[in-house]
């Protein structure tokens, strides 16, 4: 009888998965009020960074991650350097539009190099289920996909919370000129960010690599679920980033449940509009 | 006064010579600009949203897949004369336009282009899981098989003028005006009566409608159909390729930008998957260093307008 | 210790500053007056780096500055207490403070210098760890002083720090200025308050239109040659 809760708690732990996915996201946005269009490829790069550390050292793809962050942040440090900063000051448009132009760079270079063949991390974490108590059956590898979310999200709260890094980073979205005034180089703290927001698409890359399979235009749909997840629950606001990855993940798997699997990019779509409509800032926004 | 003379009588000439041109062209050319027509249609269209209005689209595709669907479905299934699949095709876009306007104007700025692109993604797949249309498998267009290159040439060749005049009297006209007081000052313009949400709302619809009819005359060259490609972002893509490289608001900017582009297309034709990238980093580099685009930049060192939309 | 040649600023096509010449000495508590729209603002905006000068020099401590960004002046000693405060809303009194030993000549001294500006505010450290957004006006006040001592400024800027308080509490928070400036730290205010502000400093300026009408020992001005300076009368 439970397992009619499977889809419940699924939804739950794949909402620990998407919300790791759109906390870089969100962070940029709150950050710098910038929305990163580039964030979804930024993720399955990762993955196939991941997929080249497989081939070449045959390590399990979660070992991978000591490889793929540092490259993402690296990644990230530069492109916030050389070619967002550059842009610094002159509004939203021409950021989106370097965002996007960069996105599409992104996803037809991982075409040309990796074919348009699916791929994913292989580990044999998905094909075992728990079994919990014999109530219902829960894929492993969704667990690892939470914990990972949950263990990602907490670093960056301790991060944002204890370290001058941090709170250069916090205080330079309240207001720059006084974060100027304190000696904060802005362009560098932003770099940094940026940085470390791709750390946390690298680490959402590489779930999502092992849990579903990826192809290079799949950014596109994960960038969508990053802003269903931010939107959903407010941006810039680290629990509501959590939040809206939760409400994401069961509205999903609810819905495939209820209507059919052709729906679950859709209804998370549509629920997406919704809040869009009714409720742009989220349900804990700041704005 | 003499100049205004002297550019009718070079844009007069210069049509004259369009208008003759299957009849001494070979036929390549032709296909050539045809597809410049087309996208300069369709830019004309993006240019009016974000470059006046202040709307950036990430979904005009939207209405390219609705367009073409709506040809290759009045066509195929209900043998439907061309003409008039091509106007229904943009009647259909205006009624979607029109269905998610109410939402969708609610959503500011980056909210905006992300929802135009959600509802297109949307379709997208919608379109993919409907039976009607096959599926992803797509439509064959067999009607427009019998058309000569000549009846496409000379509707895209309608459509590529008659949007640039459009755009320009839009722009001279009271719509036009109040357009260029909202993009310099929202507020104020808003305090002078001018009803900021109706004005926009009517380019938004017209862009719909305009964008349906080309993708009509789009998809009557390419003859095939596909969910994915019709409502895929590509083509916003190449929409802010050819808008940004011409110009960003300005009347110009897309007949220039969409020239360069199909020449880069046939150029890059041989390098399958550099293109979309190759388009991509050119974009980002003119932003940072000729953010108006050719024809702005060139607008600001010798202030001359093809065509001047500014009361003298 | 800071000292200012020629300097002219522009917003845009519109000439803020025109000219302008500016000494100040070590420990010395130099004030800048003038009408709303004068340039006073606009003047510690170019000293602090926010603004760039189109032309003319800005020296501290011997060194040039006016080409320099704001991270590095303040790395250097120099500090603003910004006008309207400007705290960081969402950190804490406490992580306030310490944003504003972040420069690493700063960083050093921190537990000293948090420690000196809990004693010249004992009420910040009842706070300190209340949301900056939750402090009083007088409160955010001395929260943005306190923050600009932990830089370990030579030189600290106030801009208009008397805006929207009781007089009682200005009193207190010029009381405390000139505790400051006992310390050797030299001290430059913009202030509204034409009174107070002669009152506390010894060596005055008064902007009108972007321009300097009157220098001197604010001591030896006469009424009317201040309202002169101000209005052009």
């Amino acid at each position: 009888m439970l397992t009619s809760l499977e889809p419940l708690i699924n939804g739950i732990l794949l909402g620990g998965l998407y919300a790791v996915i759109g906390i870089g996201l969100s962070m940029i946005f709150g950050i710098m009020k910038q929305v990163n269009l580039a964030h979804g490829e930024l993720m399955i790069l990762a993955s196939y960074f991941s997929l080249i550390f497989i081939q070449l050292l045959g390590l399990h793809p979660l070992l991978t991650v000591f490889f793929v962050f540092p490259a993402l942040f690296i990644l990230g440090y530069l492109l916030q350097t050389l070619l967002f900063n550059r842009v610094l000051g002159k509004g939203m448009e021409p950021y989106l539009m370097i965002s996007f132009g960069l996105s599409i760079i992104l996803q037809n270079a991982l075409l040309l190099l990796f074919t348009p063949d699916a791929r994913s991390l292989k580990t044999g974490l998905i094909i075992q289920t728990l079994d919990v108590y014999g109530l219902f059956h829960v894929p492993v590898i969704y667990l690892v996909d939470f914990a990972g979310g949950v263990l990602m999200i907490g670093c960056l709260h301790l991060f944002m919370k204890r370290t001058y890094l941090g709170r250069a980073i916090r205080a330079s979205a309240d207001d720059l000129s006084a974060s100027k005034l304190m000696g904060i180089n802005i362009k560098r703290v932003y770099a940094l960010a940026m940085g470390i927001a791709a750390v946390t698409a690298a680490m959402s890359g590489v779930l999502v690599g092992m849990t579903f399979t990826f192809y290079p235009h799949s950014g596109t749909q994960y960038l969508i679920i990053a802003f269903g997840v931010v939107i959903i629950g407010g941006m810039g606001s680290l629990p509501g980033t959590f939040l809206g990855g939760l409400i994401l993940g069961i509205s999903q798997l609810v819905g495939a449940q209820l209507i059919g699997p052709g729906f679950q990019l859709l209804s998370g779509y549509l629920i997406l509009l919704i809040v869009l409509t009714i409720r742009p800032q989220g349900l804990l926004g700041k704005r | 006064m003499a100049s205004n003379w002297i550019r009718l009588i070079i844009i007069i000439l210069f049509l004259i010579a369009l208008i003759t041109l299957p009849l001494w062209a070979s036929r390549y050319i032709v296909s050539v600009l045809l597809l410049i027509y087309l996208y300069m249609t369709a830019a004309s269209m993006w240019n009016l949203l974000a470059g006046y209005s202040g709307l950036i689209s990430l979904g005009q595709q939207m209405f390219i897949g609705i367009g073409g669907y709506t040809l290759a479905v009045l066509s195929i299934y209900y043998g439907i004369p061309i003409f008039l699949c091509i106007l229904l095709g943009g009647v259909i876009s205006v009624i979607l336009a029109i269905l998610i306007s109410q939402p969708i104007f609610r959503m500011k700025g980056v909210y905006f282009a992300i929802g135009t692109w959600i509802i297109a993604e949307a379709l997208g797949i919608s379109f993919s899981n409907w039976g009607y249309v096959r599926y992803g498998m797509g439509l064959f267009i067999q009607p427009a098989y019998k058309l000569s290159m000549s009846f496409i040439y000379y509707a895209a060749l309608i459509l590529g003028v008659g949007s640039i005049v459009l755009v320009y009297l839009l722009l001279r006209s009271n719509l036009g005006l109040a357009l260029m007081a909202i993009r310099d000052d929202d507020i104020a313009s808003e305090v002078m009566g001018v009803n900021i949400f109706r004005c926009k709302l009517t380019c938004f619809l017209i862009s719909a409608f305009v964008t349906g009819l080309a993708a009509g005359v789009l998809y009557l060259n390419t003859i095939f159909i596909q969910p994915f490609e019709a409502f895929g972002i590509g083509w916003t893509v190449k929409l802010l390729f050819i808008v940004i490289i011409g110009g960003l608001g300005t009347v110009e900017g897309p007949i220039l930008g969409a020239v360069i582009f199909v020449l880069l297309q046939q150029f890059l034709s041989e390098y399958v998957g550099f293109n979309l990238i190759i388009l991509g980093a050119i974009t980002i580099l003119t932003i940072f260093f000729a953010p108006r685009g050719i024809i702005g930049t060139f607008h600001e060192k010798f202030l001359l307008e093809l065509f001047p939309i500014r009361r003298q | 210790m800071l000292e200012i040649k020629n300097l002219d600023v522009y917003y845009g096509g519109f000439q803020a500053l025109s000219n302008i010449g500016l000494e100040a000495g070590n420990a010395q508590i130099v004030s800048i007056l003038g009408a709303n729209g004068a340039g006073k603002s606009t003047l510690l905006k170019t000293i602090a780096g926010l603004l760039k000068a189109r032309s003319g020099t800005i020296h501290f401590e011997e060194k040039k500055i006016d080409h320099l960004e704001s991270h590095d002046i303040v790395n250097l000693g120099l500090a603003l207490v910004p006008e309207g405060r400007k705290i960081f809303g969402s950190l804490t009194v406490l992580e306030n403070l310490l944003m504003g030993s972040y420069t690493a000549r700063a960083r050093k001294r921190k537990k000293e210098n948090l420690e000196n500006v809990f004693q010249l505010f004992p009420r910040l450290k009842e706070r300190s760890d209340q949301m900056g957004t939750n402090l009083s006006g007088g409160e955010q006040q001395m929260l943005a002083i306190g923050r600009a001592l932990m830089s370990q400024p030579n030189l600290i800027i106030f801009d208009e720090i008397s805006l929207g308080l009781s007089p009682l509490v200005v009193k207190m928070l010029y009381e405390t200025i000139k505790r400051i400036n006992q310390e050797r730290v030299t001290v430059m205010l913009v202030e509204q308050d034409v009174k107070r502000s002669l009152k506390t400093a010894n060596m005055a300026y008064v902007l009108q239109e972007g321009k300097v009408s009157l220098k001197g020992n604010p001591k030896n001005f006469t009424e009317k040659e201040v309202k002169q300076a101000y209005f052009g009368l």
